[in-house]
């Protein structure tokens, strides 16, 4: 269901505030730091959320947030080379290496990915080595499920229903299968394409 | 004391009764006619009642007073700050002196084209897309082209797909039409065009993963919203080889084929013409489709204005891998050569800025000529068939492949503006390449199909200036260059061609330009607040002819600002329209 903004927000901060704290200190790393990731907060929120929004929404710009979003970057390299030539649009290419790369790491980790004790470098190899739909997929399956208990928290959603909630009913209206598969896939997913070797 | 409560009343409901007619006995509404058949086909010179001027698409007007003379005396009258922020796409509408103003989300304001007062406004509600629908929510923000004029009805296309029909001179609802599930995916972004006793309308957002199957180009009666007629860009059970062209891909995993830009008219033909863009997934790798060409993407297509049924169709694209949307305006010149009436459609429809000009009658290609840098289409023959960069498709994930021109054109939605007295069309370009990588990832709803990474937009080697404005002379046989105004800021709004013999276009520095349509000379300029955005339009009223110019944020500028570095773009989005007129004491 459609959420007003604020309560979006609000679940969207609490998520993400929950898997920092989960995870800061993990051992398996998406190859950043939870500081790189806390400057690229800073970076992010001055010269980024004006367009793609405080939570990485958008919609000014195009969102940021999501596994489709993550698949489309490929890896913190496609990320990188992108951001750091063409962002801010008032300032392209202009933020300094660091800057880039801290708000890589920011945008990896509000994507769900985990920092650790490696520290994201300029290294073209490297970034490319990191693959954004990997790192993030757990975390982002912990958010969601970190967004349902946030949810929970708040205490006036997860109300109880009426016995039959759910039944199929006399005179019911015609509704669409809630088991059916949320959105139409590409003719080829699931199927094994050719890997490029570089 | 002795207070009357019900006298107190009767003095107050006086009172406001008597403010109404006294504030609109002041207003131009009052004056309001209503926008006929007859105007719509032969539009007063001092209106401006369509996207891009009249049924042909043209960017024309035939008012003189502002011309190549007195351009340099040009001064503002008033400006006016858009009531939402988005990406500028706006086009100004004018009629008896009132100006009809859209901006995203399908906010209109009336205004007095002449003062700039407010006289009414219409905020559409929206419903609240899920935070994860960022594609789709993003959209809304790109609210593009125009409104349109019916009678003494607004007609608006909405981003929860809805068609809306305003009374012009209240901006209160006739009524309101659901037309597709904004719940898929589909919202509009593009206004209708009224023809033939018909709200004719293209649907956007064929690209987000709820939509697949689907992307139509839809008549509804323009007095009770009853649908007439669809044609579905992707699925056509009427032409076999629309559907082999997408290899073993059935309906329900294509997308894409959005037409996004208004389509032009030929009553006496009784067609309709519209582009259609890009298929989806963008790289065929991912889409599955093989070497198949895909129809009708990026494609001219002709539809019987009564029926719906396709007269014929013109692929500009077969075979995109690139994200190159061929969808843009497609405009009707009539020229006469040797006695002989030639109906040309001429455009520059996709993203890679080639040039076309075919027969509008039967779709028969007559020429082509390439404008900005582009890579992706290797031949084109003497038929019209049109031969791609095999190089260029991707055969593995991950493989990158340098193309131009970018995802973000080229061309893109500016419209170019056809000029009767020079025979030519004025086109805003942009130089630009970018790498291209298909990915496989999971769609997931209210969220874009393309499968694909682009990397940054880059300038061809060689080039330095991204911003290029065309100036191509054109004829049944041939077009070719008359001149090419090159400029390192990229053009971000549509063009305008007047009767005063000028051309006017805006760039991503700020600037508004009056160009020389004979030799491109940069008569006039001003410098405004934002990158120049819409369609600069003109009017008259009064007897004076005005210049409206709409500014703000803009992805032509924004995508591509790295190569014009040294012309920084604002901070703030700035979504405003400014009027200008000649200052009569200048001479």
């Amino acid at each position: 269901m459609p959420a007003t903004p604020r309560s979006r927000s609000y679940v969207a901060a609490s998520a993400s505030a929950l898997i920092t704290g989960l995870l800061i200190g993990s051992a398996h790393a998406g190859g950043f730091t939870a500081e790189q990731a806390e400057a690229g907060r800073t970076v992010y929120q001055a010269e980024c959320a004006q367009c793609h929004g405080t939570q990485l929404e958008g919609p000014e710009a195009p969102g940021l947030i999501g596994q489709d979003v993550m698949g489309n970057w490929s890896t913190a390299g496609g990320l990188y080379d992108f951001i750091s030539v063409a962002m801010p649009p008032a300032a392209p290419g202009k933020l300094g290496e660091d800057a880039y790369l801290n708000i890589v790491a920011y945008i990896m980790q509000m994507n769900g990915a985990k920092p650790g004790d490696e520290f994201l470098t300029a290294d073209a190899e490297t970034l490319a080595s990191i693959n954004l739909v990997d790192e993030t997929k757990d975390g982002a399956a912990q958010a969601a499920a970190g967004q349902q208990v946030a949810a929970a928290a708040t205490g006036d959603t997860n109300v109880p229903q009426a016995f039959t909630w759910g039944k199929k009913l006399p005179g019911s209206p015609q509704t669409e299968a809630a088991d059916s598969p949320s959105v139409p896939q590409a003719y080829t997913w699931g199927k094994k394409l050719p890997q490029y070797q570089q | 004391m002795n207070f009357d409560i019900r006298k107190n009343f009767l003095v107050a409901s006086i009172a406001l009764i008597a403010f109404a007619p006294a504030a609109s006995a002041q207003s131009v509404l009052d004056d309001y006619t209503p926008v006929t058949a007859e105007l719509l086909a032969n539009p007063p010179k001092s209106d401006w009642l369509f996207w891009r001027g009249s049924y042909t698409n043209q960017g024309f007007s035939h008012l003189d007073q502002i011309n190549k003379e007195t351009v340099k005396n040009l001064e503002l009258v008033w400006a006016w700050p858009m009531a939402d922020v988005g990406i500028q796409e706006t086009v100004p509408l004018v009629h008896d002196g009132v100006m009809f103003l859209q901006t995203s989300n399908a906010i209109v304001e009336a205004l007095d084209a002449k003062t700039g007062d407010l006289l009414w406004t219409y905020r559409h509600v929206l419903p609240e897309l899920p935070a994860s629908w960022s594609y789709q929510a993003n959209q809304a923000r790109r609210q593009k082209a125009s409104i349109a004029l019916a009678g003494d009805k607004v007609v608006l296309t909405t981003p929860d797909a809805k068609l809306v029909v305003l009374e012009a001179k209240t901006g209160k609802v006739a009524w309101e039409k659901q037309v597709l599930d904004w719940q898929k995916g589909y919202s509009y972004t593009v206004g209708p065009l009224i023809a033939d006793n018909k709200i004719i309308s293209a649907i956007s957002g064929c690209s987000i993963a709820g939509t697949a199957g689907a992307c139509y180009i839809m008549a509804h009666d323009l007095e009770t919203g009853e649908e007439i007629w669809r044609f579905n860009t992707i699925d056509d059970p009427d032409n076999p080889k629309q559907g082999e062209s997408w290899g073993e891909v059935p309906p329900e995993n294509r997308w894409g084929g959005t037409p996004w830009a208004t389509g032009s008219y030929d009553p006496e033909l009784g067609l309709t013409f519209w582009g259609v863009g890009m298929p989806g997934p963008y790289a065929e790798l991912i889409r599955g489709s093989g070497k198949g060409s895909v129809l009708y993407t990026n494609s001219t297509i002709a539809l019987d204005v009564k029926t719906g049924k396709l007269k014929w169709y013109y692929q500009h694209l077969p075979r995109d891998n690139w994200d190159l949307d061929s969808p843009f305006e497609r405009v009707l010149v009539d020229q006469e050569v040797d006695g002989k009436v030639h109906k040309l459609l001429i455009s520059v429809p996709g993203k890679n800025g080639i040039a076309f000009a075919l027969d509008r009658e039967t779709g028969k290609y007559l020429w082509s000529k390439e404008t900005v840098k582009q890579n992706v289409v290797s031949k084109i023959d003497p038929d019209g068939t049109v031969h791609i960069n095999e190089d260029l498709v991707p055969t593995a994930v991950g493989q990158p492949v340098f193309a131009c021109t970018s995802v973000s054109g080229g061309k893109l939605w500016q419209a170019g503006a056809y000029s009767p007295l020079t025979k030519t069309f004025y086109v805003p370009l942009t130089e630009a390449c970018n790498e291209v990588t298909p990915t496989q990832s999971e769609f997931t709803a209210g969220n874009a199909v393309g499968s694909v990474k682009f990397g940054p937009r880059v300038l061809p080697e060689g080039i330095k200036e991204a911003g290029l404005f065309e100036a191509l002379s054109i004829n049944p046989t041939q077009g070719d260059h008359k001149w090419q105004h090159r400029q390192r800021p990229t053009p971000t709004s549509s063009m305008l061609a007047t009767a005063g013999g000028l051309v006017f276009g805006g760039d991503a520095g700020r600037y508004i330009k009056a160009f020389d349509q004979e030799t491109g000379e940069v008569l006039w300029q001003q410098r405004l607040n934002a990158p120049i955005g819409g369609s600069p339009v003109t009017y008259e009223v009064d007897g004076e002819q005005y210049l409206v110019v709409p500014t703000g944020f803009s992805n032509s500028a924004s995508s591509i600002s790295s190569a014009f570095p040294e012309v920084p773009l604002p901070n703030g989005n700035g979504n405003s329209i400014f009027v200008f007129k000649l200052n009569q004491d200048a001479e």
